[in-house]
């Protein structure tokens, strides 16, 4: 392979780990998974209110999303909320950025 | 001495294959078909969002909701759907992503390719702390500093 597949392969990689780190590290501490259970109902709540403001028809919506978003696929659920919070405050960018200045792994090694 | 294969050991492996990949198979298809679910009821809140933004809260919003929502969920929802996703990633900023791939990918290739994918030949610490002193070296002897 390439250097350049090589870099892009490592990235990926790399941030495939730390997204999968959350839902590991709730399967392996029963109060971290509590901890995030929470936090997404309030995600997921909060985001339906945004928009459709106060009503019944906002309880309905959010219980339906909360039951299959934490509840049954709860995994998929906690790993897409992590990718989206990395996204949006730029880490993936530095995960790139430092796999090929800091951390040079695209370097052959002797 | 060859063991005769009987009709039981030809049948063996592939049900031994249907009892471990079944199980598996419904848990993808029914993790595709809530997640799909999921999928359109985030679509439906993003036209309803879309059109009482625009019309407020009446009986036209609400058919515009109803037309819309059968066109994008119902009837043609493999190509909103995809669509969809497509413009959740770019508001997340994937092409942020994308672009430090374009620019880091083909340095990490340029810089291999002038070092001539030598390890030896590629400047480090030391290469860069020999190089300051020398710069100083001369900077001292030319009364610069």
């Amino acid at each position: 392979m390439n250097e350049k597949g090589n870099f892009i392969l490592i990235a990926i990689v790399l941030m495939v780990v730390l997204v999968f780190m959350l839902p590991a590290l709730m399967y392996i501490f029963p109060p971290i998974d509590i901890i995030v259970k929470i936090m997404l109902i309030f995600v997921i709540f909060s985001t339906v209110k945004g928009y459709l403001g106060n009503g019944v028809l906002t309880l309905i919506i959010s219980g339906i999303l909360i039951y299959f978003l934490v509840i049954k696929w709860w995994w998929i659920g906690a790993t897409g909320w992590f990718a989206i919070t990395l996204a949006t405050f730029g880490i993936f960018s530095i995960l790139t950025w430092g796999s090929k200045t800091v951390m040079d792994l695209t370097k052959p090694r002797p | 001495m060859e063991k005769p294969i009987t009709s039981m050991a030809i049948l063996a492996f592939p049900m031994m294959a249907m009892t471990n990949i079944l199980p598996f198979m419904l848990l993808i298809d029914e993790l595709f078909s809530d997640m799909t679910l999921v999928l359109k009821i985030f679509v439906l809140l993003t036209i309803i969002s879309y059109v009482t933004q625009h019309l407020g809260k009446g009986p036209l919003s609400l058919m515009i909701i109803a037309v819309l929502s059968y066109f994008i969920i119902f009837d043609y929802f493999m190509i909103f759907g995809g669509i969809y996703v497509l413009y959740m990633l770019v508001l997340f900023g994937v092409t942020q992503l994308l672009m430090d791939f374009f620019i880091l990918a083909p340095q990490a290739a340029m810089e291999q390719n002038m070092a001539g994918g030598d390890v030896e030949n590629q400047p480090n610490g030391q290469d860069m702390k020999e190089r300051q002193k020398r710069l100083m070296d001369m900077r001292r002897r030319t009364r610069m500093v």
